[in-house]
């Protein structure tokens, strides 16, 4: 396994720096989405209560937000939450794409490595030391996002009541499909 | 038999760094390769090594140079190939693991001899033990040619000394070396043949033996074949004494 890992990071010293710093990566991106959007979720469900949650009536017509809205922040009444809910996903796959410019950068640091990497008889060992974890750090982000997506649609459903709940979720969800990943100010 | 037919490589906008260059270099020759700056020395020798995308064709054993059998050239450059990051113990295993013809004895015996320690990053060595590690990785991986492009260059005249000892003393009969240097007199003593580039071109290829022969020495066959002028440093400071005065 160490021996597997270690052909998949560039040959410096600790191999699995380079492993922590991409699973804290993606586990922090975990964290921060999931309190971001119970965050709003407790905000979105307060405003259909007179009162506590669970203890007052509902208000009458209360209607509860998109989910399409929570998960993308781009609802008005949450302006300070701007964020979408997976925004700091985006900022992981950029690290991971820095994170593969420094690997080819670092085999011209110091010495031009570089020109043996590019004569080791296996053709792609070079490419695959710079850019496998990086890539594998982007699809793992690409697995989770629909996996916390379908948890998250979980969620709002079990705390949403039956009769707040909106029609045509997907409809908005798909039209909302751009900005899931990007602050208002990109859209 | 490593052979170059027509070796041609330019860069853009610039005039050809290396034209039409055919060799011939068989198995078992230390052949030194020389040539004033910006010849082509350099350029020749990652053409070789598959670094540049060139013009012509080199075979290795009649066969063209790829993946297949790319191992069977090493490489050492005063601009170092090794992972400054990583110590001598680190890598004398991932020359192990990537080239099955690594000599891990010889490598063990020549760190012992140039005395470089194998806990320590190579980054913290100085010049001149970088250059050894270069030329003894070289000199390691099992290659049949071992292509060397100013590999002393920083290092005292002592070790330079001592590494061609070495050299002479470790290579087996079917180890090739391609030299280039321009230390000519060091490595007269020890190479078998030389050739002259010149503004990308062949100006000279011609074995030790028949230099000895003509009765001639490496520098006066580079000078002719460089058609260097002795008296033109004297022509010139009687140019410049003359119009000071």
């Amino acid at each position: 396994m160490k021996k597997k890992l270690r052909d998949l990071v560039p040959p410096w010293p600790d191999p699995s720096a380079h492993l922590s710093l991409c699973i804290v990566g993606l586990v922090l991106c975990v964290l921060v989405s999931f309190g971001r959007f119970q965050a709003l979720l407790n905000h979105a469900v307060a405003t259909l209560y007179a009162g506590h949650i669970g203890e007052s009536p509902l208000l009458e017509g209360a209607r509860m937000k998109y989910f399409a809205y929570l998960i993308c922040g781009n609802d008005p009444a949450y302006s300070w939450y701007g964020l979408p809910v997976f925004a700091h996903f985006t900022l992981l796959f950029l690290g991971a794409a820095i994170l593969a410019v420094v690997n080819y950068s670092n085999f011209r640091n110091g010495s031009k490595s570089f020109y043996l990497m590019r004569r080791l008889p296996d053709r792609w060992e070079y490419h695959r030391r710079c850019l496998a974890l990086p890539l594998l750090t982007i699809l793992a982000g690409l697995v989770l996002i629909p996996i916390f997506l379908g948890l998250f649609y979980a969620l709002y459903l079990h705390a949403t009541p039956e009769q707040c709940l909106q029609p045509n979720q997907w409809e908005v969800f798909r039209d909302s499909l751009g900005c899931l990943f990007l602050p208002p100010i990109f859209r | 038999m490593l052979t170059l037919t027509n070796i041609t490589k330019s860069y853009p906008g610039k005039k050809n760094a290396v034209e039409n260059v055919s060799l011939s270099i068989p198995r078992g020759e230390i052949v030194g390769l020389f040539g004033e700056n910006g010849a082509g020395k350099t350029t020749l020798m990652k053409c070789i090594l598959g670094l540049h995308r060139y013009q012509g064709e080199i075979t290795l054993d009649g066969q063209p140079l790829d993946r297949r059998n790319i191992e069977k050239l090493s490489f050492a450059t005063s601009e170092h190939t090794f992972f400054p990051a990583l110590t001598a113990r680190d890598h004398r295993e991932f020359y192990a693991d990537h080239f099955p013809a690594f000599r891990g004895k010889r490598f063990d015996a020549l760190m012992e001899f140039f005395e470089l320690p194998t806990n320590k990053k190579i980054g913290s060595f100085s010049t001149g033990q970088k250059n050894q590690f270069e030329v003894i990785l070289a000199l390691c991986q099992g290659a049949d040619y071992i292509l060397m492009d100013e590999p002393f260059a920083g290092n005292d005249v002592f070790n330079r000394e001592d590494f061609y000892k070495v050299l002479l003393g470790i290579l087996e009969p079917e180890e090739t070396i391609l030299l280039s240097t321009h230390l000519l007199e060091e490595v007269s003593a020890f190479i078998g043949r030389a050739i002259l580039l010149h503004k990308g071109k062949v100006v000279a290829d011609k074995s030790m033996l028949d230099l000895e022969e003509e009765g001639k020495d490496l520098m006066t066959f580079v000078k002719e074949a460089y058609r260097y002028k002795a008296d033109r440093v004297l022509q010139a400071l009687d140019k410049l004494t003359e119009t000071e005065e």
